[in-house]
């Protein structure tokens, strides 16, 4: 018995798709002298994809019947959602301030003890104070590197 | 509702920066510049009008005897924006850069210009103040040390009988570089192939390694390996103080002006304070000619020409007007 | 011998405390991503404004060495490589790591950076001049065949399957084609104004390499210790250096791959360690162990990293055309103070490069000393629990990318492709072929073009790309490597059918 999605199908599904994407996007109302090479990697891509795709579904990924990995979505969406947050107001609001609230979340998200945990709660802001405080002696003090400062910092 | 959400902050974000941006332009008027300032440079660090741009800001803090400001009375710092022949950062300085004076950018003539005739860029002579120019850069047009050309008449003479035979390098589209290899192309009425080659560096290599037969380079990094290249010609309307013995062009009977030389300065975008751009465009200039920085830029070969602010006005008028047209028969 | 005349400049109290300073500096900024030695060096150059001309390179000089070596402490410990050089080095170094033997694969790193750096340094002063000319002789079409001579080994490195590798590998050249088109300065794929100046090769590695590793941390960290904690465990360092020295045969492959690389200008020093690795694995008596922990994978893609450092400068000193990126910033540095290079370097400033030719064979043993230093101490950086190396990381991550070119677009590139990466990992397409197809892309269009254009001029294009020594035994090699991968992929192939049946 196998299942039909393995891990070597998604894998040349998701190939087959960037392919698609990269195909369209290189030929359709393109000038062929400027994107003369996207094309010629976007065939490339296509026909190499075509190939994996054939093992895949021909005969059952020869052999190789895993399973994909497992993709925890409970654990990874507050990780993701931090992330995104991050980025987008990251210009805004200031590196500094986002990197603080961004860095304290991630330690209060995926850290081992309660949330709740006052001893845990106040080593957490201590040690986000002082990465903050590394990070801004390193880039702004001794690198100068000039982050954008948004409204807040 | 997360829609919603977003509105509202971004309602909120646009409130805020325009109140934040109010005080800080009305506390400006009068105390500017109370803080350090930023000259955004459109090329990588290390590059050639990175360095003469750090070189010509060294003086900026400078005071006098009496602990009185010479010329613009803060320290300038250079943060660099590379990327796409410069496009990148010029895109953000016109867009995004705070017009209140605390950001420059340095300008490379005539490439800013050149891409904001060709290319949809969100910067053009309209929307930029100059405050001053450093440096000024011709084009020479070299070949390698072993090359069949001794003078610049030779090389259109073969050409004129070859065409499309010879390759020219050159730092890059719509370059200096570039827009003298136009000129000559025209003014000769020959027929030549342009090799963009990977900045200066690389269009350098491409002629030294006898990859192409002649090539189009700044004059002070031409100057400077003189041993292993000639140089035939200048594309300026005189001959360069660095290269007394080499012709311009023009003498030759090849009728190319100076629209390819590439001027280097500061500049501010449109909707800065007047006031802002009157004490920059009075400091700036006194900044450049501080003695310490005109030593250092003798010493790194930079060539320097110091302009004014009205004087670089006109200049970008005359530039904006020949490139057009030279880059309308283009298309 | 003009050299030994010039070691006395160097042992000066102020040479030698910048010596270890920016060693010290440049270990310690290379080990965090972002900062490549690129990045570091020209983040120093504003610092040297003010020094005399000697102190300023030596300054940088060091920098350059140690951030080359930094680089792979982050690649061992959190498998992060702090420059693309140091992808090869994660390969192997992590995983021994991840057995415990991080301060032993520390140990190898340092040791081969050190054998292959100061060879490199050799080759810099005694063979100088005919380099130089050779380096001269690789032009557009000799360096288009080098770049598919790099596209060849794309599917063997780093993947179990060809086909995946080189689809990761074709995926990064389509990545570098985002941008102005190199000959016709048009946009290409500029869907967003976050793409407008392409995607930087550092952006890229950092997304590509620390998300996946932000996300596999988060992933695990509130499950048992064990699974993200790896004890830095008992190790000898003179049992290490030993062992590491008896590698002969990896030392010999990284060092020769690395100085090779290093000459050739344009080819990008930050593909020596991968090629080497290649070779290293392909010459290995066992190749199965590669990827597993193989302290030969480290040795080799150690030497060959800093073993390009010496070589990248011949170009450059003599011809003013960097061998490496680094190296093109190290050209602004020189001449900033006045050095312009050529004849004049050697002769009217003799004092000042052979100063700082030397400074450079000095700051290698000042380099190895407080390497291994820091490896015996770098044993709590494993056991930072997983949610603050994570949190650690993802600030990093975006600090570093920021300061690459002062990018707000280069973060959210790397935000985006990390997170792509991270989903195409759990199916098994791996990042370094990604990157090495970044590099690697923009080498082979570029000169393609340019080549191009050359050719059209002349005898045509075909056999331009096809005539003289250097163009035909390139295109063999190439032909080589492509024969080479087809039979170990029918090799694979065979053994995996005889295992189903």
């Amino acid at each position: 018995m196998k299942t039909f999605i393995s891990r070597e199908r998604l894998a040349a599904i998701y190939a087959l798709v960037v392919g698609l994407i990269l195909l369209v996007a290189s030929f359709y109302g393109t000038d062929p002298e400027v994107y003369l090479f996207p094309r010629i990697t976007a065939a490339f891509i296509a026909v190499l994809a075509l190939i994996l795709s054939y093992d895949a579904f021909t005969h059952g990924g020869a052999g190789d019947k895993q399973e994909p990995a497992l993709v925890e979505w409970k654990v990874l969406l507050p990780g993701l959602a931090v992330g995104a947050i991050y980025v987008l107001l990251l210009e805004r609001v200031g590196f500094y301030t986002c990197s603080f609230f961004a860095f304290f979340a991630i330690c209060m998200i995926y850290g081992k003890r309660s949330l709740f945990d006052p001893q845990a709660f106040a080593l957490k802001l201590v040690v986000t104070v002082v990465t903050m405080i590394v990070l801004y002696v390193l880039f702004w003090k001794l690198l100068n590197v000039r982050t954008p400062t948004g409204i807040l910092f | 509702m997360s829609l919603l959400t977003q509105k509202f902050t971004k309602a909120g974000i646009t409130i805020g920066t325009g109140l934040l941006m109010l005080g800080v332009s009305v506390a400006n008027a009068e105390s500017y510049p109370d803080r350090p300032i930023g000259v955004m440079v459109a090329y990588n660090p290390g590059g050639a009008t990175d360095f003469q741009a750090r070189i010509a800001t060294l003086a900026s803090a400078k005071l006098d005897k009496d602990e009185k400001p010479i010329s613009v009375g803060q320290p300038i710092y250079v943060t660099n924006k590379p990327g796409a022949g410069g496009r990148k950062g010029w895109n953000w300085f016109a867009s995004k850069a705070p017009q209140d004076g605390y950001m420059l950018a340095a300008y490379n003539v005539p490439h800013f210009i050149a891409q904001s005739i060709v290319f949809d860029t969100k910067y053009s002579v309209d929307n930029l103040e100059p405050v001053g120019n450093w440096g000024a850069d011709p084009a020479v047009l070299i070949v390698g040390k072993d090359s069949q050309f001794n003078s610049a008449t030779e090389l259109v003479e073969f050409a004129k009988a070859n065409p499309d035979k010879v390759t020219v390098s050159g730092a890059g589209k719509f370059v200096g570089h570039h827009i003298a290899f136009l000129q000559l192309e025209k003014a000769a009425g020959i027929d030549l192939k342009y090799v963009p080659g990977k900045g200066g560096v690389g269009a350098m290599k491409l002629v030294k390694g006898g990859q192409v037969k002649a090539g189009f380079n700044n004059l002070s990094d031409a100057a400077r390996t003189a041993g292993d290249i000639k140089i035939l010609a200048v594309a300026d309307l005189e001959r360069h103080a660095f290269l007394p013995d080499v012709p311009t062009l023009k003498e030759l009977g090849i009728d190319v002006d100076n629209s390819s030389v590439n001027f280097r300065g500061l500049m501010v975008p449109k909707g800065t304070p007047q006031a802002v751009i009157d004490h920059l465009a009075t400091t700036v200039p006194i900044m450049f000619n501080d003695k310490k920085t005109l030593g250092k830029m003798k010493q790194t070969n930079s060539p320097v020409h110091i302009m004014n602010r009205d004087e670089v006005l006109k200049m970008w008028a005359e530039r904006q007007a020949a490139l057009t047209e030279l880059l309308a028969e283009l298309k | 011998m003009d050299f030994l005349n010039y070691f006395g400049n160097v042992f000066t109290v102020y040479h030698i405390s910048l010596l270890i300073g920016g060693t010290f500096a440049g270990l310690v900024l290379g080990a965090l991503p972002g900062l490549s030695p690129t990045m570091a060096v020209a983040l120093m150059i504003p610092f040297t404004f003010h020094m005399e001309p000697a102190a300023g390179l030596i300054l940088l000089g060091a920098m350059y060495t140690a951030t080359v070596a930094g680089g792979a402490i982050s690649a061992i410990l959190v498998n992060v490589p702090g420059a693309p050089a140091n992808i090869a080095t994660a390969m192997d170094g992590h995983q021994l790591a991840k057995q415990g033997r991080a301060a032993e694969a520390l140990y190898y790193c340092f040791t081969s950076s050190f054998i292959g750096g100061v060879l490199g340094i050799f080759v810099l002063i005694f063979f100088t001049p005919p380099l130089a000319d050779l380096a001269l002789k690789f032009g557009p079409t000799e360096l288009f065949w080098i770049a598919i001579l790099g596209i060849t080994i794309i599917g063997t490195i780093g993947s179990r399957s060809v086909i995946k590798g080189l689809l990761s590998g074709l995926f990064g050249i389509a990545l570098s084609t985002i941008g102005a088109n190199p000959m016709l300065g048009e946009d290409r794929f500029v869907y967003s104004e976050h793409l407008e100046s392409g995607i930087h090769i550092v952006a890229a590695l950092i997304g590509l390499f620390a998300v996946p590793q932000i996300l596999t941390l988060i992933e695990e960290a509130r499950k048992d210790k064990n699974t993200s904690v790896h004890a830095l465990g008992e190790s000898k360092l003179v049992r290490s250096v030993v062992y590491n020295l008896k590698r002969f045969k990896a030392l010999t492959i990284g060092s020769l791959v690395g100085i090779i690389v290093g000459i050739i200008p344009g080819a990008g020093g930050q593909i020596a360690g991968l090629v080497a690795y290649d070779q290293a694995r392909k010459l290995s008596r066992n190749p199965e162990n590669f990827g597993k922990g193989e302290p030969d994978g480290v040795i080799a893609a150690e030497s060959a990293n800093n073993a390009m450092v010496g070589p990248s400068l011949v170009p450059l000193l003599t011809l003013s055309i960097p061998g490496s990126p680094t190296a093109a910033v190290l050209l602004g540095g020189l001449l900033i103070h006045g050095l312009f290079p050529g004849p004049d370097l050697f002769t009217i400033h003799a004092e000042v490069t052979w100063t700082f030719i030397d400074s450079l064979l000095v700051a290698q043993v000042f380099m190895l000393v407080i390497g291994l230093i820091l490896s015996r101490h770098s044993g709590w950086i494993m056991k930072i629990p997983g949610h603050y190396m994570a949190a650690t990381i993802f600030i990093l991550a975006a600090f570093g990318t920021y300061s690459i070119q002062s990018s707000y677009s280069d973060v959210v590139v790397m935000a985006t492709l990390g997170v792509f990466m991270y989903f195409a990992a759990k199916l098994g397409f791996s990042p370094a072929p990604v990157v090495l197809g970044i590099i690697l892309g923009p080498i082979a269009e570029d000169n393609f073009l340019q080549g191009k254009l050359i050719g059209e001029s002349g005898d045509g294009v075909f056999s331009y790309f096809t005539s003289g020594m250097l163009n035909i035994t390139m295109i063999i090699l190439c032909a080589a490597s492509i024969a080479y991968s087809v039979y170990t992929e029918t090799k694979a192939r065979k053994m995996r059918a005889s295992l189903i049946k």
